[in-house]
């Protein structure tokens, strides 16, 4: 239980730009409020990235590798479409968070790969694992789903369930995966859900100390 | 004056021995509060100990100017160990040191009967559950509960003398020189913000004792039933630290003793506590304080019961616990 606490503040961190893909199948970026479905709004990053995207539709995975950014449509009448965006390596110095190239390693405090996904189910009933990086999904049929339920989120990379992943509702923290990968999470309202989770991974040999994953899950609860 | 000794005990055994600790010091600065007397519905996550000490120092009324022995103060001491066996069970041992003081200098002080507890966690989501090993912050919204017992084995001094030889009341005695059981169950409601309601109730009973005079006693039997609401009213979540003020009323109803067979004068009733409080928590650290008022009594011989529950000015408790 430790670990939700230590892992606060870098979730805090990550929360103040969120991505989630909207109703159209566009990927949006900024700052979305407890009232998410009624106060999006679009910031001004247009940055492409190296990207992978997945479409599910009646059972068969259509994936497309490229750039990608944001305001670009992930896909279109799927049952489920996700999105991996590679970031990128940062480093934190006093300064604030910049670009690990840009950084003096004599002032860097810590440094990392982030690799950011996020995902939409448009058919609730469509949610088993894509079983591509890390992701999240639920462990049972959301269909029928209200404000008020709660549901069993399963955090998985590559198909596997991952413990220990800090996961989040509405930009707030509500605990870490068992080791079955599982947390329950309370639906607070009708509309679009924002759902997300933050992994680690320390890394040796590497330009970076860590990798840091984000998942977001978004769906549509009427 | 008898009912002080015995009843005090098993308030700590049962009341005081697991109330709400551990949640606060799992939850960090989110999650349920905990009130200082009424027991909350935690258990102790799996593998993990808790260290536990309370204070609860009584002040009591007296009636006459004279050094004649009426109840002065009392000190109870309770050192506990907990451990969590499974995420839903844990088991405690609680050692109790009291010190009982007439207005008269005389002092009595001493290891009462240790004293085991075991608790069961429930949840009820979608149906009664055992209690989770790992809980969201949404999962500790759900009601949860605890069933618990405990029983004290005779390990104190239950045949103190004075300097002439006779045997001191047995209420002043550090044992009770048979064993005890009681059993009980909290319920625990946290409403997601900052306030929490956390409820018990619990039974406990004696068995009767021949004391080394030849006189059979057995203490009458207890009921407790208490009710608290709790405050998160301070927090800096980048420090884990947080503030909880809690109000309680704590209901406490005195069976008679038995002395021989016949039930004793002086002995039995029922009290209405208020106990206001306030606890801080800092990571798993928890330290509590309160003052516990008798608000309502309704003794059997209230004239002749001082001493007894009831009668204080106040009791101050204190408590302490770490978890690790």
């Amino acid at each position: 239980m430790h670990r939700l606490f230590l892992l606060l503040a870098m979730a805090a961190t990550l929360a103040a730009h969120e991505y989630w893909i909207d109703a159209s199948g566009e990927l949006q970026r900024g700052h979305l409020g407890a009232a998410a479905s009624e106060h999006m709004h679009k910031d001004e990053a247009v940055k492409q990235y190296p990207s992978e995207r997945y479409c599910r539709q009646s059972g068969g995975v259509d994936e497309v590798k490229g750039a990608f950014g944001v305001s670009e449509r992930v896909g279109a009448a799927c049952d489920t479409m996700m999105v991996i965006l590679h970031l990128g390596d940062y480093a934190k110095t006093p300064y604030g968070i910049v670009a690990a190239s840009e950084a003096n390693p004599a002032m860097v405090i810590g440094s990392w790969e982030s690799i950011e996904s996020v995902k939409r189910l448009n058919r609730l009933s469509d949610f088993a694992p894509l079983g591509k990086g890390f992701e999240l999904s639920f462990s049972r049929d959301p269909s029928g789903l209200e404000a008020g339920d709660k549901m069993r989120v399963l955090a998985t990379y590559d198909g596997a369930p991952k413990a220990g992943a800090v996961v989040a509702y509405e930009g707030r923290v509500v605990g870490t995966t068992d080791e079955a990968g599982r947390i329950n999470v309370r639906i607070r309202h009708a509309g679009l859900q924002q759902i997300r989770a933050t992994l680690r991974q320390p890394l040796t040999n590497a330009p970076v100390a860590e990798r840091l994953y984000n998942a977001t899950l978004n769906l549509e609860v009427k | 004056m008898k009912k002080v000794l015995g009843g005090s005990l098993l308030a700590c055994a049962a009341a005081w021995g697991h109330h709400g600790v551990p949640s606060i010091s799992l939850t960090g600065v989110d999650g349920p509060g905990a009130p200082l007397e009424t027991t909350s519905s935690s258990t102790l996550p799996e593998g993990s100990f808790l260290g536990y000490l309370k204070l609860d120092h009584a002040k009591y009324k007296t009636y006459t100017s004279a050094r004649d022995g009426e109840m002065d103060r009392t000190d109870y001491w309770l050192y506990g160990l907990g451990y969590g066996a499974t995420p839903y069970l844990s088991a405690y041992v609680f050692m109790p040191y009291y010190t009982k003081a007439l207005d008269d200098s005389t002092m009595v002080s001493g290891f009462h009967d240790v004293n085991f507890q075991v608790v069961l966690g429930l949840v009820y989501d979608e149906g009664f559950k055992l209690a989770r090993k790992n809980e969201s912050l949404d999962d500790m919204e759900d009601w949860h509960f605890t069933i618990f017992a405990n029983g004290t084995l005779p390990t104190g001094n239950s045949e103190r003398k004075d300097a002439g030889g006779a045997l001191i009341d047995p209420g002043m005695q550090t044992g009770f020189g048979e064993p005890s059981l009681m059993v009980g169950a909290s319920m625990t409601k946290w409403f997601g913000n900052a306030f929490t309601f956390v409820g018990d109730c619990s039974y406990n009973t004696f068995f009767e004792h021949t004391y080394d005079d030849g006189t059979k006693l057995r203490f009458g039997d207890e009921i407790r039933v208490n009710g608290a609401v709790t405050a998160r009213v301070y927090e800096v979540p980048k420090s884990r630290l947080r503030v909880d003020a809690s109000l309680e009323a704590n209901y406490l109803y005195l069976g008679r003793d038995e002395e021989d067979g016949v039930g004793a004068e002086a002995t039995g009733g029922s009290i209405l506590y208020t106990t206001p409080s306030l606890r801080v928590t800092y990571k798993t650290i928890s330290a509590a304080m309160g003052v516990k008022l008798p608000t309502a009594t309704d003794l059997n011989e209230e004239d002749l019961q001082q001493g007894s529950e009831g009668k204080e000015r106040y009791r101050f408790i204190f408590t302490f616990s770490t978890l690790f």
